[in-house]
């Protein structure tokens, strides 16, 4: 006898919520790895590749948080047309942040691989 | 602070409505702070809106304001944080309690804080009060009831 089983749904969208709010930090660190974001082109590239449907308001307090850890800097860059633009950078101390961050999710990666074989 | 100027006029009172619910929001911030994050909320909106026609203005400016999210709610955490920041810096008692009030909500870890912090002002106001009424400040028992940190008048 055969029963189907129906995906709970809800489960899986309240877990997925956790893992991209869990996960943000070390995306944005991903991402400001590679060169130096202003805040508005910052908030596009880290929707870009979480496909989040948060408020982009929200990612400027978690912007504010890594600063505040010391693991991002950031500086102001005046523009031609009066209105400057905020530029975010990895500190050394989120380079190596991040590293370890790496690290943690691989093992975490194999980990997983490992109990699903 | 440079404002941005829209050609429709009703793109500008949104705009405008929509800083002064920011200023709003974050006004218990020090001066400083508050100036840093309207700089960067109008940034944002700039570049969002940057490129826009007369025609279409209104609706680039509405589509950008609706994915930055209301600002009581969006900026709530990004206070708390620096309010917190302000609060170890000056560590003024004003400063402190609004500190822990806007935190309060974010874990145990600020309930616990918030309840060592109220003893310590509570202890800070019993030391000298025990030093000038020390017959009347403290723990008494009398007649089988006692009465703890408390001023007996």
């Amino acid at each position: 006898m055969y029963y189907i089983c129906a995906m709970n749904d809800e489960f899986v969208q309240n877990w997925f919520s956790q893992v991209k709010k869990g996960t943000l930090s070390y995306i944005i660190l991903i991402i400001l790895n590679e060169k130096e974001y202003y805040g508005y082109e910052l908030v596009q590239e880290i929707k870009s590749h979480t496909a989040m449907e948060v408020a982009e308001g929200t990612l400027y307090p978690l912007l504010n948080r890594l600063k505040s850890e010391g693991l991002v800097n950031s500086k102001w860059v005046e523009q031609e047309t009066g209105i400057p633009r905020k530029y975010y950078t990895l500190s050394n101390e989120g380079r190596s942040t991040l590293a370890e961050m790496k690290n943690i999710w691989e093992n975490l990666g194999s980990a997983i691989q490992k109990l699903e074989k | 602070m440079k404002r941005i100027t829209f050609t429709n006029t009703s793109a500008q009172k949104i705009y405008d409505d929509y800083l002064k619910r920011v200023e709003r929001t974050i006004s218990i911030l020090a001066p400083a702070d508050q100036l840093e994050i309207m700089m960067e909320i109008n940034s944002h909106i700039y570049e969002a809106t940057r490129g826009a026609q007369a025609q279409n203005e209104i609706e680039l400016l509405i589509d950008a304001l609706e994915k930055l999210g209301a600002p009581e709610e969006v900026l709530q955490p990004l206070v708390a944080n620096k309010k917190v920041l302000q609060a170890t810096r000056s560590f003024k008692p004003r400063h402190i309690i609004q500190a822990l009030y806007l935190n309060v909500n974010n874990g145990i870890g600020f309930i616990v804080f918030s309840i060592i912090y109220l003893l310590i002002v509570v202890l800070g106001l019993l030391i000298p009060l025990k030093l000038i009424f020390p017959d009347r400040t403290g723990l008494f028992i009398r007649n089988d009831h006692f009465f703890w940190l408390r001023v007996r008048y």
